[in-house]
């Protein structure tokens, strides 16, 4: 009976109806489909670190990966039997995995000019392009082919820092194993631009043999554990059985740990941004429903002095208002909820072309281009439920006005 | 005869800014159940705030009301609604139907707050009285589809659907032209003497004074003289 009324009051004023709800409307919107964005920024950039560069585990010689930049990387070491325990280990126990070994330290790079601190790394060239397929992120030049003994692939980005292109010559200097200052000339390649922030910031590629050339020892500082399958249980699982054999001897790091301080402003951007878009969501919706309710409950004093009349108790009168707060709640929130979630599901299969300002390229460890957009069901449910929270609680004050209302007064008037 | 309602030294006053206006000074009044009363006298004489009391629309200054046995005036909010739901039927001036709501509808949303028949059992009741009523064909359409007359018998038949043992009627003829107001209240007699429901009118329309079985004369918010016929 009361949601009978309700439903046919709301339409009354079919725009007024209609403007409050599309307040609530865009709101949840807005909301969802910002959410949809930044989850798929965090996807896409943790997706990336784990197929370009990490892994699901990265496991370093024991102390190494705390305070690393305060030691000398290159004088780190697994042992051959350290290391052949760990690949037979994970060869047993997982199908779906394969290794990668390789050495990295930290030096210079220069163009005779000025120069800029970078990462080198050194790795098996034909199994990393399987694994990384970095040969696909190549945009100037050749990835590292056979004849690269002296030989690098660098960003596009790093090349541009020292206004170098593929086929200069560069001279790299870095500490070998020794501790010895060591510099030697290498030809650039190629250029790649992975999007990967990191990566194209702060890391240079050679083969192995180049690298252990260079630090003066054939030997191994970093082991990646990678699988197509990333997600966080199947890492843990595979965390706890190298933890358990290997935890004493070596660093074992998941790619959720390594990428944790992402991931924490990921979480702090996104439920800032929430929060904002929240606190504009309960002011629009409440105060444009309040208003709603409070005109009808002024336009229609007589009528409810009829009800009065009929019947009704202050109860049903309160519930009356709060069913046609809760509608129109429902109206907005619902259908913005729904259409967040059909414009979602859309652009995470197209992509959303997203431009962002490269000041911001840092802080986010992405710079633009396509985000497939995710947007996870309980997220829907929780902002809608929200709105709908809010156009419940909103109708309350007009509802409660609406009982204060004599009737004899209201039905003279 | 049972007295279906007894009213004792019933006052009630305004505060209108400064100034307190007694409405109604010191009523005794009483009802016999199946009585058609009018309440008649010139405006401001205390006809509508006489029948407000006796619906529990309006708290009196001093006073009770008792209805069948039972001083409303006492009544929580809750029991005063639950009084008005079984108990009463109103009529007004100006029909007062629910505009979104049809015909039909609204004479439902009677019964709907009763709770007390099942769907089939009230559209069957409805559609009787509507036929009764003579409106049956407007069934479906809303208020302002209907004329003065129309929406009259609506709001009659609303009052009426639910069995009230009481119907307040507040000038309700007063909107109509003679002929519709002449057939309403035929309507509201022929009711008052098959279902003996109790009648009161405020009025000081000469066809509903010449209509009544006792007509109260108010004035000044006292009562001036009653007529029993």
């Amino acid at each position: 009976m009361l949601l009978n009324l309700a439903w046919k009051n709301m339409f009354r004023h079919k725009i007024r109806t209609i403007l409050t709800a599309s307040t609530i409307f865009a709101g949840v919107f807005i909301t969802l489909f910002a959410n949809s964005l930044t989850s798929g920024i965090t996807r896409n950039v943790i997706n990336k670190f784990i197929h370009t560069d990490i892994g699901i585990i990265r496991i370093l010689p024991h102390d190494l990966y705390e305070d690393m930049e305060e030691k000398y990387i290159a004088s780190f070491s697994f042992t051959d039997n350290l290391k052949n325990n760990i690949k037979k280990t994970v060869n047993e126990e997982f199908t779906d995995i394969e290794i990668a070994e390789r050495i990295f330290f930290p030096g210079q790079i220069t163009n005779g000019i000025s120069e800029i601190p970078i990462m080198f790394y050194g790795i098996d060239k034909d199994l990393e392009e399987r694994l990384f397929k970095r040969k696909e992120f190549m945009v100037k030049g050749n990835y590292l082919g056979d004849s690269s003994k002296n030989k690098v692939i660098m960003s596009i980005k790093t090349a541009k820092l020292l206004d170098l292109k593929a086929g200069d010559f560069i001279t790299i200097m870095g500490r070998d194993s020794d501790k010895s200052m060591n510099a030697i000339e290498v030809e650039i390649a190629g250029l790649f631009n992975t999007d990967n922030v990191k990566i194209d910031n702060n890391y240079i590629y050679m083969t192995k043999s180049l690298a252990w050339d260079f630090i003066g020892r054939e030997s191994i500082n970093e082991i990646i554990i990678y699988s197509n399958n990333i997600q966080k249980e199947y890492t843990v699982s595979v965390f706890n059985v190298l933890e358990n054999k290997f935890g004493k001897e070596a660093d074992i790091i998941t790619w959720y740990e390594e990428l944790h301080d992402f991931i924490d402003v990921m979480i702090m951007k996104e439920g800032t941004s929430y929060f904002v878009i929240m606190i504009i969501i309960l002011l629009m919706a409440g105060f444009g429903i309040a208003n709603t309710l409070i005109m009808a409950v002024y336009e229609r004093k007589k009528e409810i002095g009829i009800l009065y009349a009929m019947g009704l108790n202050r109860k049903n009168i309160v519930s009356l208002f709060m069913f046609e707060g809760t509608f129109i709640g429902v109206l907005g929130g619902g259908l913005g909820g729904v259409l967040a979630y059909f414009t979602s599901l859309y652009f995470s299969v197209k992509g959303f072309n997203f431009n962002i300002p490269e000041e911001m390229t840092e802080s986010l460890n992405f710079s633009g281009g396509l985000i497939y957009t995710y947007l996870p069901l309980n997220m829907i449910i929780i902002v809608s439920f929200v709105a709908i929270l809010t156009a419940v609680i909103a109708s309350l004050y007009p509802a409660w006005f609406a009982t204060r209302l004599k009737p004899a007064e209201i039905i003279r008037q | 005869m049972d007295k279906n309602i007894i009213i004792k030294n019933l006052s009630k006053e305004y505060v209108m800014g400064k100034v307190i206006v007694k409405a109604v000074n010191n009523i005794d009044l009483d009802f016999e159940k199946g009585e058609f009363t009018v309440l008649a006298g010139p405006s401001g004489s205390g006809k509508t705030t006489v029948l407000n009391a006796i619906g529990g629309m309006d708290d009196p200054t001093n006073g009770k009301i008792l209805v069948d046995n039972v001083n409303i005036c006492e009544l929580s909010n809750s029991e005063i609604s639950d009084f008005r739901k079984d108990k009463l039927g109103f009529i007004f001036q100006q029909y007062n139907l629910i505009p979104v709501l049809t015909a039909f509808e609204n004479i439902r949303f009677s019964l709907d707050i009763m709770k007390k028949l099942s769907k089939k059992e009230k559209a069957i009741k409805v559609e009787q009285i509507m036929e009764e009523m003579d409106i049956l064909e407007y069934k479906k359409h809303r208020p302002d589809e209907l004329s003065g007359g129309q929406q009259q018998r609506v709001a009659v038949a609303r009052a009426l659907v639910k069995d009230p043992e009481i119907i307040l009627a507040d000038e309700p003829t007063a909107n109509l032209d003679s002929k519709t107001g002449e057939t309403i209240l035929q309507l509201m007699k022929r009711m008052n003497v098959e279902k003996n429901i109790t009648f009161i009118f405020s009025s000081h329309d000469k066809r509903i004074i010449e209509f009544a079985k006792r007509v109260v004369w108010l004035e000044d918010g006292k009562i001036k003289n009653i007529e029993n016929r």
